[in-house]
């Protein structure tokens, strides 16, 4: 697997668990790719076939996940904000992107909206 | 001679410099605010810096702002150590079948082969002996929702349904003919349809017929087994994509390997299996690749397949009556957990063991018969987990219109209400409605309900006397009688 390390520590974890700790995978896709190979849901990372563990690994290599993801995330926004629009300004002032008021609770986006995302 | 006024107020009475002529009240120490009327070295001693420092320990000034309340050593809190893994689960799942507690039931008599159909036992508690019991329990027929634990043994009350179908599997082992019985258990909640289960395959091991039990069908469809799609074999393509569930079928193999083990030994191959499994040509028994699927999940779809056909085609060698029970069908009458490749739900009815057992029990009229040998096949609703499919209560009804010899084609028939999308897979099976016998569980008759107090009575759980106007009472309060609801006012504690 990609990741064939965290995989062989979480052996008796189930299976759902341990796709979902990819960043890039959250239940909708994971739901997908289990049902695509034919994994019920309570199974566990031990009780993968190695067969079924080739294809897994085939398919989560052709997924952007993890750190190619988050540098897709970050080159929007450094996109966003060298073609100078306004919601590049706002990231690159860590403010708001999308309308919000910013009268008081802009905390999050003060935290979050930057250039440097990740 | 002790002091009336502590020292350390002495200390703090000012002694006025006014000449001893004037008369000074020698209690002036009064005027002072007075802490404590009995001790104030304490209250004094409050102030850490007016405490004689010793030498070389440091004071440390009060922390004003801080908390004043007293530093407790932090105790180091017992944690109860968690239970083994895997310790939870086997807890649920327990069956206990005895209860030492309860008092032995004198003059109760075992059910065998012998009083199986009897009908003068309609109404009392029969023993369960331990022959039986190791089967059944094999076979998974106990659940824990029943009530086994609370009496000396097990026993179970014979209804005049469990006679009826007692009956109904003499005829079939009397007859020459090769018949087979289907049956549709629906009721209420606690009404007995496990039970009128589990009684059929205690008169199914009396007789020595091949048993195969699936004790939950829930199991079956809401994915926490495993499936994989099944090889199209042939050029004609299917309608549509089925699954196997590798697991579920080798559990279901066990279950019938550890129940029927002295049956299949004596069974011998009709047909040739396939050349891939490993098992002796000639030498081999129904046993062997019973079990052979029973070791491995892998083998157990084409050992379920090879043994089906065993137990299902008729050939040289005679084959016992087969009973198969299935609890809580009315999962396998809807879309299931799992879903397909391309994500798309897949309908229970997809899945190969289900429409097996539900092509047998529905089967069209001029089909084969599904067992060499004649059998029985008893499917049983579930009242308290029923999931919500209409078509499948649509199903129900038009049985139930049918038992009571409404025509199809009256306008009181049942019909699927204009503008609602049947499920078609169910719709399907109602074609196949023509030999299925509805028994529909409804509350014990008076003198059931009579014996089965009266057991109650006699190993001490209920400390009353079992008279007319009592049962009426008890009656009364369990739904006019409904056994799950008898048995609970039963083992109430009265105090």
């Amino acid at each position: 697997m990609v990741r064939s390390g965290s995989v062989a520590n979480a052996h008796s974890s189930s299976l759902q668990r341990s796709l979902e700790t990819f960043f890039g995978i959250g239940p909708y896709s994971r739901q997908r790719i289990m049902a695509r190979f034919h994994l019920h849901d309570t199974m566990k990372v031990g009780d993968l076939t190695q067969t079924q563990v080739l294809d897994l690994t085939a398919h989560l290599d052709a997924m952007k996940l993890e750190n190619h993801l988050r540098r897709q995330i970050q080159q929007d926004i450094q996109r966003l904000r060298d073609t100078g629009t306004y919601r590049g300004r706002r990231h690159a002032m860590n403010l708001p992107v999308r309308g919000q008021n910013t009268r008081s609770q802009i905390k999050t986006a003060r935290k979050l909206n930057r250039v440097e995302r990740h | 001679m002790s002091l009336s006024v502590c020292a350390d107020c002495l200390s703090r009475l000012r002694v006025l410099n006014r000449p001893k002529t004037t008369y000074t009240v020698p209690i002036a120490a009064t005027t002072f605010p007075r802490v404590s009327s009995f001790h104030s070295s304490s209250a004094a001693a409050k102030n850490n810096v007016l405490v004689k420092s010793k030498k070389g320990v440091k004071v440390i000034p009060p922390k004003h702002r801080g908390s004043q309340s007293a530093k407790m050593k932090k105790k180091v809190r017992e944690r109860p150590k968690p239970p083994a893994i895997g310790e939870r689960r086997a807890q649920r799942h327990r069956i206990v079948l005895s209860n030492t507690n309860a008092l032995e039931v004198p003059g109760m008599e075992d059910w065998s082969k012998e009083n199986m159909v009897d009908v003068q036992n309609a109404g009392h508690v029969l023993g369960l002996d331990g022959a039986l019991l190791d089967k059944l329990r094999d076979c998974k027929a106990f659940k824990t929702t029943q009530n086994w634990s609370l009496f000396r043994r097990p026993a179970t009350l014979i209804r005049s349904e469990t006679i009826k179908i007692g009956q109904e599997m003499q005829d079939i082992n009397r007859s020459q003919d090769t018949k087979t019985v289907r049956q549709l258990i629906t009721g209420e909640r606690a009404s007995g349809k496990s039970i009128l289960g589990l009684q059929a395959m205690c008169m199914a091991f009396m007789n020595d017929w091949l048993v195969l039990n699936v004790p939950e069908a829930q199991e079956f469809i809401n994915n926490t087994s495993s499936y994989a799609p099944l090889k199209q074999e042939g050029t004609q393509p299917q309608s549509e994509q089925l699954y196997i569930q590798p697991h579920l079928t080798q559990a279901l193999l066990t279950r019938a390997l550890h129940s029927n083990e002295a049956v299949l030994k004596t069974l011998k191959f009709n047909h040739e299996f396939p050349k891939h499994l490993p098992l002796k040509q000639g030498t081999a028994t129904l046993k062997d690749l019973v079990q052979l699927g029973a070791n491995d999940h892998t083998f157990a779809w084409p050992v379920w397949q090879a043994f089906w056909r065993e137990i299902s085609e008729p050939g040289a060698k005679p084959r016992p009556p087969v009973l198969i029970v299935v609890d809580g069908v009315d999962h396998w009458m809807g879309p299931s957990k799992y879903r397909s490749a391309e994500y798309e739900i897949v309908h229970a009815h997809q899945l190969t063991l289900v429409r097996q057992f539900l092509g047998l029990f529905f089967s069209k009229p001029g089909e084969s018969r599904p067992f060499a040998n004649g059998g029985a096949l008893l499917f049983s609703t579930t009242g308290s987990n029923s999931p919500a499919y209409p078509t499948f209560s649509l199903l129900i009804n038009q049985l139930r219109a049918r038992a009571q010899n409404l025509d199809a084609s009256a306008p009181e028939f049942p019909l699927p209400a204009p503008y609602s999308k049947p499920d078609a897979h169910v719709l399907e099976l109602m074609s196949g409605t023509g030999d299925v016998e509805l028994i529909d569980l409804k509350s014990l008759s008076v003198a059931e309900s009579k014996g089965y107090m009266e057991y109650f009575v006699r190993s001490g759980l209920l400390r009353a006397k079992i008279t007319e106007s009592s049962l009426a009472e008890l009656r009364g309060l369990s739904g006019g009688g409904v056994v799950g609801e008898l048995a609970k006012l039963g083992r109430r504690a009265r105090l």
